[in-house]
């Protein structure tokens, strides 16, 4: 039944029931004919020592365990392991915005736990074929890294213990989290919190959760949730400084936007469809009032342009058949840092859009010969979204028609050109 | 209405630069067509079913589309959702003096005006 597959494929099992666990090791073992190895875990921390241990294909998510936020756990899985399918279930009949929400946080399918032999057979049927789309290493796109702190907080609301090991160059610390209290870290000469807010603070590096072992000392009792808050005090400040410079930069009336090198302005790809070529974010904010300079900025070069007084200079541009108004643009990094954002006040929320257009985006190539990506247009009854993906950074803008055009509020505007006749449909 | 909408699909004509298509019923089951040995029919209905959640998703954002557009170098996705949430997918060469953009736009309209009173 399953002889396409040349190795025997991995599935993990993560609910807290073990019931359920032993009943579906037996029961997809039987229908795999082995061509499954199973796996199960009980907690969180005990699939994530598992994940660490093995090359899993699959994973099973239960997402309401009582004790563990069932979506958070999926989300740290998915940013720690893009490359794992990831497929989600539910006990009962859930909304439509949670499925939706279960899907844009890496879920690949949305299904009812299995309650009859039936339902079990169609469980394995939909995961056997879900496993023969197996994603290609190598790809990037928007993927935030896990945070520490994501790890920490979840192994602390889920009352677990685990040994973390962090390392970032020749740091190299361990925090020990006991029945979901931090109770020792230890990194060189320093111990205690002192040890935790340095370890928190490192801008890179790897981590690791091990299972728990009994700390040498126990050097911490204040409570975890004191912990995060400080270290998240502590980088925010460290962010501040380091950001003062992009702000400065951003400040006044300038737009910023990537600049592929070697490419001019003018043969920029046009950001959303109906407009020319030549358009680009400098076109969607409106005329410029000054040359256009670059400068870099970590590793991209960035094109900057001071804008005229906001107000876009339209007075000698024939009037177009269509206007659009943009509303939000957002630039990020792969690891999703906030790069520039545009009255974005939900960049967290586009970010994580962003991660799963990039996500989707090489799910959705497998088995097709389409070149790599560029972006995904969406259009709806008076709105558009164009969002952009490389290996590098995420863009996305999203903007309305304007229905009026005697009740525009000053801002960047695009304007297609008198010859557009709006949103092209086709390529 | 469903046979209705796989009547339409067989007949779907060839199309100059239509590499592929296919609709994806509301219960999740899914037809398709391949014109392009680079579009293999077997991961077509995975594809639609890529496509259909981030309609989902767009929905849950607040983002309600009606139309996607998945850009590639080598071929675009284009989808098409109805209110009834049948879904269409063509997969068409991103070559554009290769591609009847208009016919493609026939095709979108012809789905798109498909009535279910013939149930």
């Amino acid at each position: 039944m399953t002889t396409f597959f040349q190795s025997r494929r991995k599935v993990l099992f993560i609910d807290d029931d073990p019931r359920f666990l032993e009943t579906m090791s037996r029961v997809m073992g039987v229908l795999s004919h082995d061509s499954w190895e199973i796996f199960g875990a009980e907690t969180t921390s005990a699939a994530f020592t598992l994940l660490h241990e093995q090359s899993v294909h699959l994973a099973v998510i239960d997402v309401q365990m009582p004790v563990t936020d069932g979506l958070q756990f999926l989300r740290l899985l998915n940013r720690r392991y893009p490359n794992l399918q990831k497929v989600v279930l539910t006990g009962f009949g859930a909304s439509e915005t949670y499925r939706a929400t279960c899907l844009s946080s890496g879920a690949e399918l949305f299904l009812e736990k299995p309650k009859t032999s039936a339902e079990q057979e169609t469980l394995f049927t939909t995961l056997n074929e879900l496993l023969k789309w197996q994603p290609e290493d190598g790809f990037r796109g928007v993927l935030r890294r896990v945070g520490l702190q994501d790890v920490i907080q979840m192994e602390c609301l889920g009352r677990n213990s685990a040994v973390l090991e962090v390392k970032a160059g020749r740091h190299q610390g361990r925090i020990y989290i006991k029945d979901g209290q931090i109770v020792h870290a230890a990194v060189g000469d320093r111990k205690g919190e002192e040890a935790f807010l340095h370890l928190l603070g490192l801008r890179r590096g790897e981590f690791v959760m091990k299972t728990f072992t009994e700390p040498p000392e126990q050097t911490i009792d204040t409570s975890y949730e004191m912990l995060l808050m400080e270290a998240a005090r502590l980088q925010d400040e460290a962010i501040q400084a380091a950001g003062a410079r992009t702000l400065a930069l951003a400040s006044g009336e300038t737009e910023f936007f990537p600049w592929r090198s070697g490419k001019p302005a003018d043969t920029l790809q046009p950001l959303f469809p109906g407009t020319p070529a030549s358009t680009s974010l400098e076109a969607l904010a409106g005329a410029p009032a000054a040359p256009a300079t670059t400068e870099k900025v970590g590793g991209t070069t960035w094109m900057r342009r001071t804008l005229a007084s906001g107000l876009p200079a339209r007075a000698t541009a024939p009037t177009p058949p269509d206007r659009t108004r943009i509303e939000e643009i957002l630039v990020c990094t792969a690891q999703g840092e906030v790069l520039y954002g545009w009255h974005c006040p939900s960049s967290d929320l586009w970010v994580n859009f962003l991660e799963f257009v990039s996500q989707k985006a090489r799910r959705l190539s497998q088995g097709f010969t389409l070149g790599s990506f560029d972006r995904l247009e969406v259009s709806g009854a008076d709105a558009h979204l164009v969002a952009l993906v490389s290996t590098h950074q995420g863009i996305l803008v999203r903007s309305r028609n304007e229905p009026e055009p005697g009740n525009r509020e000053p801002g960047p505007k695009l304007e297609p050109p008198a010859s557009s006749k709006g949103p092209a449909a086709t390529a | 209405m469903n046979d209705r909408i796989k009547n339409w699909l067989a007949q779907v004509p060839t199309v100059r630069g239509l590499l592929a298509c296919g609709v994806r019923f509301g219960d999740g089951t899914a037809l398709s067509q391949s014109y392009s040995c680079d579009c293999p029919m077997v991961a077509l209905e995975h594809a639609w079913r890529c496509a259909a959640d981030a309609f989902e998703v767009l929905a849950a954002y607040q983002q309600p589309a009606t139309r996607l557009r998945w850009r590639y170098e080598l071929a675009h996705l284009q989808c098409v959702r109805r209110n009834d949430g049948i879904l269409l997918g063509l997969f068409v060469t991103s070559r554009t003096g290769d591609l009847d953009a208009a016919a493609v736009e026939r095709l979108i309209a012809e789905f798109e005006a498909l009535s279910d009173d013939n149930g």
